[in-house]
Order: structure tokens, then sequence, then C-alpha cells
């Protein structure tokens, strides 16, 4: 129900009237859907992450910087599409000075 | 009866010695930069022993060039000059119907002067801190030593000196050895030299311990050159 309203909420902002009936059945129905849908999907799991919208964004699951050659200072890539991220235990590329080698 | 006197008397000075030592005449603009003309502030951040901050007068060590002083709370400042017309000393007072019945407030006094070109040194500006109390007796602090010590003379505004940079990385050599590297890189991201790092900050302290290949930075020899980060 929390998800029911939380798409309710997201939907439609406007304030209650007579066709919100209609709309709120279409948006249960959608989210029964979403529900059922064994695929694994970001509306049927909460799992507090917003969804990536993977035809807009680079994937860079190659190149991710937690698992990519741990303790290689010298082998930093230009990665311009990357999002900035916490640091994963190591120096970070853009702390590394010019010209490191290892 | 004379011992209870002299149990106060020597009651009310230990009372306020750390007092008088917590009242720190300081520089409060960070960092000068090498060879530049830029603003410096002094920070008072006490009166002496309860009583308000009636005059300052701030030594200008040699080296210092180009001074000028701004109008301040205490209202306009004079200048001392020697035969060459360098400023040797700026003072500001108040008028005495402005002092304050107690140690309230807090006072910036800020110079406009030329930084000699000593990066990854520091000067002392010595500086005489005159406090008026309610019943019109007046107290001088000296604040003239290098460092502070236990007993000794108050310490002195110590003004830490940097090489000009940019954002970004910088090389910088160190013309002496530093054995503090917070002493001057304070602000710095980060500090290499050739695989050995250093951070004022804890969290890339356990990155740089953390990478391998990796050393921990301490100290610098003159004549080092780093990458520095800002």
């Amino acid at each position: 129900m929390a998800r029911l309203a939380f798409l309710r909420s997201q939907a439609d902002p406007r304030p209650a009237s007579g066709k919100h009936h209609l709309c709120l059945a279409s948006l249960a129905l959608l989210a029964l859907a979403a529900c059922s849908d064994g695929s694994g999907s970001a509306a049927g799991k909460d799992s507090g992450a917003p969804a990536r919208d993977t035809a807009t964004e680079p994937d860079d699951s190659t190149e991710d910087s937690s698992t990519a050659d741990a303790g290689a200072p010298g082998n930093c890539l230009e990665r311009p599409n990357d999002l900035v991220r916490a640091p994963n235990g190591q120096l970070p590329c853009e702390l590394l000075p010019p010209g490191l080698k290892r | 009866m004379k011992q209870r006197f002299a149990a106060l008397i020597t009651g009310t000075a230990v009372s306020l010695v750390p007092c008088l030592a917590d009242a720190h005449v300081v520089i409060a603009s960070g960092y000068a930069y090498a060879n530049t003309s830029q603003e410096i502030a002094f920070g008072v951040g006490h009166g002496c022993a309860g009583s308000d901050t009636y005059r300052v007068r701030i030594e200008i060590p040699a080296g210092v060039t180009a001074v000028r002083a701004q109008t301040s709370d205490f209202g306009r400042a004079t200048v001392e000059q020697d035969a060459a017309k360098n400023v040797i000393a700026v003072t500001w007072q108040k008028a005495e119907a402005d002092a304050l019945d107690s140690d309230s407030n807090y006072y910036k006094l800020l110079l406009r002067l030329k930084v000699p070109n000593a990066p990854f040194s520091t000067i002392i500006f010595p500086t005489h801190q005159t406090c008026l109390a309610a019943d019109g007796t007046f107290t001088t602090v000296d604040w003239v030593a290098e460092t502070e010590t236990d007993g000794g003379a108050s310490p002195a505004p110590k003004l830490t000196i940097v090489p000009a940079r940019r954002t970004g990385w910088n090389k910088l050599a160190v013309p002496a050895a530093i054995s503090d590297l917070s002493q001057f890189f304070d602000d710095a991201q980060i500090v290499w030299k050739d695989n050995q790092a250093f951070s004022a900050n804890p969290a890339t302290v356990e990155l740089i311990k953390g990478t391998s290949g990796v050393e921990e930075l301490g100290a610098l020899a003159a004549g080092d050159e780093v990458w520095v980060k800002y």
C-alpha cells in the first residue's frame, strides 16, 4: 500500500477529484503488473537505489573501479562518462600525481 | 590576615595566567603567499583578564613591505616609519570613552602588505596589546615570543608563508627541510614525493595506507620537489 501511495503521489500531484478513482485504479493495475513481473525490475524490487536509465548512461560495468586491478595507481584511464564515486579504499585517480608509474 | 591576603593575591595571579595565555593575538587570515601583496588579518580574541582591548601595536618585521593599515573598530591606525620610509609599526587605539566595561568583543585588524619571497617559512609580528579596565587601570600584554613557552613570554602572531599556487596540481621545490608537513600543507588535498604521499585529511590518509605501492610521506629534505594538489 505504501508503494501504491507513493506511485499515486508521483503520478498525480493534483488534489483529489472525481476522475481520480479511475486514475488510481489504472495505477493499481500497473503496480500489480510490475509486482508480478519476474524479471526483477526496479519497480518490483525496493532496493533503495534509483533506477538507472540504461538508454542514456554508458555501461561501465567492465571498468568498475571497485573491481579493476586492485592497488594499481598507475592504471588510471580516462573515463569522462563515469560518475564521481566514493573512495573504494584506495586513492582515486584524481589524487594520483602526473606521471606516477608503478 | 597577611597570609590570607597573600593567598588571595597568589590565587588571583594563578587564575589569570591561563586567561592571558589563551588571549592570543593571532593571524586570522590563514596562509600568506610568498612575494604577493595581500590582506593579513589579525584577530584579537580576548582582552586582558576581563578588561577591554584599548590599543594594539603591531611591529612589522624586516622584509615585509608596502604596508597599509585599514581603519578598524579602534578608529584610524597610525604608522611608524624608519628613515627609509619603511613602515616599522602600526598602532590602533580607541578613544578612552569607547572602551567597553568588560571584555566582550572580538576585534579584527587588517593590514595590506607584501609578503617576503620566502616560501615554506614563518615570520612573527611582535604585538603589544593594551587594555583599559572599568576602573581606569591600563594593562599591557606583549605578544613577542617566537613560540609558546610555559611561563615565558606570550607567543607573537605567526604568519606562515607558502608558495603562490593554483587550484589543481602544482610542482613545488622545498628550499629547506620540513619535519612537520601539516605546518605548510594543511590545506592541500595531497602531497607527493616519488611514491610517498601526505595528506592532512584523515580519510585521505586511510586511502594512502590502502593503496599498494604507495607509502606515507612524513618529512621533506632541502631541495626536494613535490607534486601538490590543492
